[in-house]
């Protein structure tokens, strides 16, 4: 999925102008002549003359470099699911994993993922994988490495 | 000697050793895998490194990174898919050769070469970096200050494709290294009063969201072009690969010391130093046209050089804290982390643990003998995982490995963001590694800057005063002008062709020359 440099160039330039400006905002030490904002804004010319370098380069190149380009996986909808799938399990996890613990919530999110992956056709061994996946990451986190997993329902019978 | 002999005694430890063997294991399998590169081994390591000590922690991502280079060959010999950018340069020759019934030979020639080039980076790592931080104590944060521009520079403008594009994403992790308080004056920045925000951006959950969850996205949504055909079992003929490494022994040495001088190099890696050396063998070889026909001659080369490579990047890293690509960016991360601030005082106040990295380097150049003949012979089991199956365990590690640095959701709403975005960077063209780079190296390069601008009141000629301050200070603007005057060239020429569609030079995403 490729845009056209000019209009990466306008969001970048946009950035920068942004963080320019907010950086003056930044509380600076009385009597030190230069003060937090100061690297901050060099970088954010940086990068606002990125972006006018694209800008540029993209009007020039507008004839042939087209507004949006789609590319061969761009044109096919499974690409498409497969991109929200994932953002979407991760979303889910994010929300869910603290009510639901690890164990249960990262099940699901791989069998799910797994289905939409793999197909339908082929669910034993999706689910056969997702839950040694699930077992060795708990495993290795959190009883290896002591890292806090959220705690949760399958967790609760494991203790008790 | 003592501080040789006290790194042993830090190297030399069951947990250490168990440490080191589960990263060539894990090495080895990620290597072997196309959608993982080195780099994206690293960012799923480190998590787990996190916990270790510093030791155990960096002999793991050394021996995780000597093992995925080579194993890297592996699906490029047997497929014809490179695992590794280091391993594309040679990926058809050695093909070629699998196709001659000779795949697991020229798998093992590589393997010994690999071992052999990774040995002399190794050496010269361990015998110039010290020698350097000598040089180096002299520094003051002048010197620091070009030093971080000269690595930040090579990184945006010379690797990337497009130096606007290679500029932008610096920028972008030079900004988000911003955000926080400020270490001088205290003031919050980039906070837009956020509670997780005041911490800063923690650097890992961005490393795993633009390197892990973004090869993820993209090795999902751009299905492999057509079915994987599967590898056969290659009959490995030890006694051919030690006579062709015997025949072919000039090149081993100069793959190799040109490997190392280009890692040493601040913003070259292994991947750039394989095509320098297969091109150069080719060029002294008294049999130029049998390349590409399945000749081992600039394999060997090639693969001893990426080895080598590996191990002299950690020279700019250790001394100066200046890293040579997006691995050793990640490596200095971690020391920091571990309280350790790279640099040449390292050398004097922790020589032994500067010293059980080289040792641990040597170690994994052996264990990569074994578990890489392993490797060679189970290639084709190893080969049959699909991504599919891949992809979705990946993104879960990141998850975990996401949370597991604060113990908060907030790392994996970084790493999902940085994934996105970095997905969306790199189809349109934009370079990664530079964003990591400036991420980790911002800090330093900000107070640097500060300091030295706050000592001499604003006088910026005070960043030329020292001899070795103004050379550095030249060398960083001549980086900065090259992409100007070769653009200014550039437009000269379109103005003499009255600058048509086809005038502009294109160039691929990689910024260098694709297999196949």
């Amino acid at each position: 999925m490729k845009v056209n440099d000019a209009i990466s160039g306008a969001i970048f330039l946009a950035i920068g102008i942004f963080a320019f400006v907010h950086a003056g905002t930044f509380r600076t030490m009385p009597g030190v002549p230069f003060g937090p904002g100061l690297f901050p804004r060099l970088v954010a010319v940086m990068m606002g003359l990125g972006g006018l370098i694209l800008i540029f380069n993209g009007l020039r190149a507008v004839r042939y470099q087209p507004w949006l380009r789609l590319e061969e996986w761009a044109r096919q909808p499974r690409s498409y699911l497969m991109f929200f799938a994932c953002v979407g399990v991760v979303l889910f996890y994010i929300v869910v994993a603290e009510e639901l613990g690890f164990i249960l919530t990262s099940s699901l999110v791989l069998i799910a993922l797994l289905l939409i992956t793999r197909g339908t056709s082929r669910a034993p061994s999706s689910v056969l994988i997702a839950l040694t996946v699930t077992a060795s990451l708990h495993l290795l986190f959190a009883d290896t490495l002591r890292v806090p997993l959220p705690f949760g329902l399958v967790e609760g019978w494991l203790v008790g | 000697m003592e501080t040789l002999l006290a790194a042993f005694d830090l190297v030399f430890r069951f947990e250490v050793m168990l440490v080191i063997l589960g990263a060539c294991v894990f090495g080895i399998f990620a290597g072997a895998m196309p959608g993982i590169s080195a780099t994206v081994a690293v960012a799923l390591l480190v998590p787990v490194t996190f916990f270790m000590e510093p030791v155990a922690a960096l002999a793991a991502i050394a021996t995780a990174v000597a093992m995925a280079i080579f194993a890297g060959d592996l699906p490029g010999a047997l497929l014809r898919i490179p695992g590794m950018p280091a391993s594309a340069a040679y990926a058809e020759e050695a093909h070629e050769m699998t196709l001659k019934g000779q795949g697991g030979t020229v798998l093992m020639t590589s393997l010994l070469c690999s071992v052999m080039g990774g040995f002399v980076g190794t050496m010269a790592l361990a015998f110039s970096a010290p020698w350097l931080a000598e040089f180096a104590l002299q520094f003051q944060f002048f010197e620091y200050f070009w030093l971080a521009c000269i690595g930040l520079s090579t990184a945006a403008l010379v690797s990337a494709s497009n130096p606007a594009k290679g500029m932008i994403s610096l920028s972008i992790g030079l900004l988000l290294a911003t955000v926080g308080f400020d270490m001088i004056s205290g003031a919050p920045r980039f906070t837009f009063g956020s509670l997780h925000l005041m911490e800063g951006i923690h650097f890992i959950p961005v490393m795993i969201g633009v390197f892990a969850v973004a090869e993820v996205l993209r090795s999902l949504t751009h299905p492999a072009s057509d079915r994987r055909e599967h590898a056969h079992v290659q009959r490995i003929d030890l006694r051919a690969a030690l006579a062709t490494i015997w025949r072919y022994k000039a090149n081993i040495g100069r793959g190799s010391g040109i490997g190392t001088l280009i890692g040493a190099l601040p913003g070259a890696g292994s991947d750039i130093a394989s095509w320098v050396s297969y091109a150069l063998a080719r060029r002294f070889s008294k049999t130029p046209e049998k390349f590409g026909t399945g000749h081992p001659e600039g394999i060997v080369a090639a693969s001893s050089s990426n080895n080598a490579a590996t191990s002299s990047t950690w020279v700019p890293s250790l001394v100066f804290g200046i890293p040579g690509d997006s691995v050793t960016a990640i490596v200095i991360g971690v020391l920091f982390l571990k309280g350790l601030e790279p640099g040449p005082l390292v050398f004097v106040e922790n020589a032994p643990l500067v010293f059980s990295i080289f040792v641990s380097f040597f170690i994994a150049n052996l264990f990569l003998i074994p578990v890489g003949y392993v490797a060679i012979r189970l290639a084709s089991q190893l080969l049959r995982v699909p991504n599919t199956v891949l992809m979705p365990i990946v993104l879960l590690f990141t998850l975990v490995g996401a949370f597991a640095i604060n113990n908060s959701t907030m790392g994996i709403i970084v790493a999902l963001v940085g994934g996105v975005v970095s997905f969306f960077m790199q189809e349109n063209d934009f370079p990664v590694a530079p964003l990591i780079l400036g991420m980790v190296i911002g800090t330093l390069l900000e107070q640097n800057f500060m300091q030295g601008m706050i000592a001499k009141g604003g006088d910026l000629t005070a960043f030329f005063g020292r001899p070795i301050a103004a050379t550095l200070g030249v060398i960083t603007i001549l980086i900065w002008v090259t992409p100007l005057i070769a653009a200014a060239r550039r437009w000269r020429q379109m103005q003499t062709r009255h600058g048509g569609p086809g005038a502009m030079p294109h160039r691929n995403s990689a910024g260098n020359p694709t297999a196949g």
